[in-house]
């Protein structure tokens, strides 16, 4: 398996004269839960965006290993194993469940997107993320039909379906019902160590209780970085960020 | 498998009763030429249809690519002695190299920006014959070409009903093809565009050249019927590649819906017969199809065909179940 870590360093993005990050220095484990967390507008998912692609920095470097993959475009990233799912659902709406997924698996089977001559092969690995997304008896329903907390279990099967060496999950569990968080949060951990997993997440029963490694932002910098017990210890993260919801 | 039912078999029934009408059209129309016209067209709406209702791009520029395949045909008859098949197919080919072309240029935009973008390079593409008049023949176009035989020396174009035949059969394939590829895995990287741009390119799909390669096509398709009209006329006029053309492909593509490869044949068929029949009442007979485009814009946003196909699902299920027509943008 590869070990290749993704580095960033002094990673600066400006809007105009806002200083949404600010010299951030990360570096994710390969194998790794590592979370990310702050307060809104922290620059949680600028980083992300700057991570996967979306976006380009305005200072700073991002490496995959040792190689330099901060102009790389979204889609060459998924190339090399990095994928994404988004905070506010991002989905085909009009397309079926099993279409978003099969969609998100055949964008890495090699000459299959430009396949223009026959129709549509079946999949066996949508079936398999269906399954383990809990969608199959779904799978022909129209995306947009489906309950929040089913959209977003669809949001990460998709991230899922380039079977992908890092998976970037942005508030997985937002506004995910109770009974759903224990299943979504267990898909998550189990994605370990074969994947990497990098995830920006509010519920931080949740966060505590799977990370590997920690990092805080607060207004665009790394305030602290540890294990989930060093950052429940830290006081200027208690006082940033997790005040009395531990 | 079941689960990719939603995509409708290839080919379907839908290719039969296109086999029957193209057959039937001669008889049931009042004059051969009008139905070669219709062919014709049809073609031209199609590759508005295809990429409007598929990938969601507005284009204006397909006046252009038709218009690349009129005057490129023209000019291989005039200067060489290839087929009429080969004379078609390397015409249409010229408009799909121009279209991928002016898709690196255009893509870089979207929305409105693209539409515009388009709409420049056919102004732009106009002007040009206009200037290149020792080739084009400027104002006067190209006239008095020869209609070679189909291939080879086999297969004369002399008779009118000759003729349709051989228009009707490639206007078949071209719908054909276009019904392949909306069915296939690329197809279905389109539609992801169509759908959510931001979340195709998340996918791993590089948007900007699918987005080309379907302008390609669609300018295959422009280029192959702009050949069809030489071939058909005899000549090619100035106003194949008048921005105008543009303008009433998409018009045709408009009004007959672009949920489906039929709207366009519809589109052209309704455009081409109305204003054959208006034509010889009233000379600003455009004004009543301006009228009727914007009564269907207004109470039919899926085109003819789109509220036909509403109809007959709405009688099959009981339920109504209306799809929103597609974004438009690029």
């Amino acid at each position: 398996m590869d070990k290749a870590s993704i580095t960033a360093e002094k990673i600066g993005v400006r809007f105009g004269g806002f200083r949404a990050l600010d010299l951030v220095d990360l570096e994710i484990v390969a194998g790794s839960l590592h979370s990310i967390i702050g307060p809104n507008g922290a620059g949680k998912t600028t980083l992300f965006n700057v991570l996967t692609g979306r976006l380009l920095p305005s200072e700073g470097s991002v490496r995959l290993g040792t190689r330099d993959i901060t102009r790389m475009a979204a889609h060459g990233r998924v190339h090399l194993g990095i994928a994404r799912s988004f905070q506010v659902t991002n989905i085909f709406q009009n397309l079926t469940v099993a279409e978003n997924v099969r969609l998100a698996v055949q964008a890495v089977r090699r000459g299959e997107p430009w396949t223009f001559w026959r129709g549509i092969s079946p999949d066996r690995n949508v079936e398999e993320i269906l399954a383990a997304t809990g969608l199959q008896a779904r799978a022909m329903d129209r995306a947009g039909t489906l309950s929040h907390g089913a959209q977003r279990a669809l949001e990460i099967g998709m991230a899922l379906g380039s079977d992908p060496r890092y998976v970037f999950l942005d508030e997985p569990l937002a506004g995910v019902s109770i009974d759903d968080i224990h299943r979504i949060k267990t898909l998550i951990r189990g994605l370990t160590p074969r994947r990497t997993v990098v995830l920006i997440e509010h519920n931080m029963r949740v966060v505590l209780d799977i990370s590997d490694r920690i990092t805080v932002l607060a207004q665009g910098e790394v305030i602290a970085e540890g294990a989930p017990a060093d950052i429940r210890a830290n006081p200027t993260v208690r006082a940033a960020y997790l005040g009395a919801s531990i | 498998m079941s689960t990719f039912s939603s995509y409708r078999s290839f080919p379907d029934a839908t290719t039969s009763a296109l086999a029957v009408v193209l057959v039937a059209l001669p008889f049931v129309l009042p004059s051969v030429t009008l139905a070669s016209e219709l062919v014709v067209f049809a073609i031209g709406a199609l590759s508005c249809t295809f990429l409007l209702g598929l990938v969601g791009l507005l284009s204006f520029g397909q006046g252009l690519f038709f218009g690349v395949g009129a005057y490129g045909a023209a000019l291989i008859l005039i200067h060489t002695s290839a087929g009429s098949l080969v004379t078609i197919l390397a015409a249409a080919a010229m408009a799909a190299a121009a279209a991928a072309i002016v898709g690196f240029l255009s893509v870089r935009r979207r929305g409105i920006y693209f539409v515009m973008l388009t709409l420049a390079f056919a102004q732009m593409g106009y002007f040009a014959m206009l200037a290149m008049k020792d080739i084009t023949g400027g104002e006067n176009g190209l006239t008095g070409l020869p209609r070679p035989p189909v291939f080879a020396g086999l297969g004369a174009l002399t008779h009118s009903h000759s003729v349709y035949a051989f228009l009707a059969a490639i206007c078949f394939l071209a719908f054909v093809l276009t019904h392949r590829i909306a069915t296939s895995p690329f197809g279905s990287v389109l539609r992801a565009i169509r759908e959510n741009e931001v979340r195709a390119d998340a996918l791993g799909y590089d948007v900007r050249w699918f987005k080309i390669m379907a302008l390609a096509f669609g300018g295959f398709l422009a280029g192959l019927a702009g050949a069809m009209h030489t071939i058909f006329l005899g000549l090619a006029p100035p106003n194949t590649i008048e921005p105008e053309m543009s303008e009433r492909l998409v018009i045709m593509a408009i009004i007959g819906g672009t949920g489906s490869p039929i709207g366009a044949l519809i589109g052209a068929g309704f455009y081409v017969l109305l204003a054959d029949f208006l034509s010889s009442l009233w000379p600003r007979w455009l004004m009543i199809i301006a009228f009727l485009m914007i009564a269907i814009v207004l109470f039919l946003p899926n085109g003819l065909w789109g509220s036909v196909e509403l109809l007959i699902a709405r009688w099959r299920s009981g339920r109504v179940r209306i799809a929103p027509p597609g974004a438009v943008d690029g």
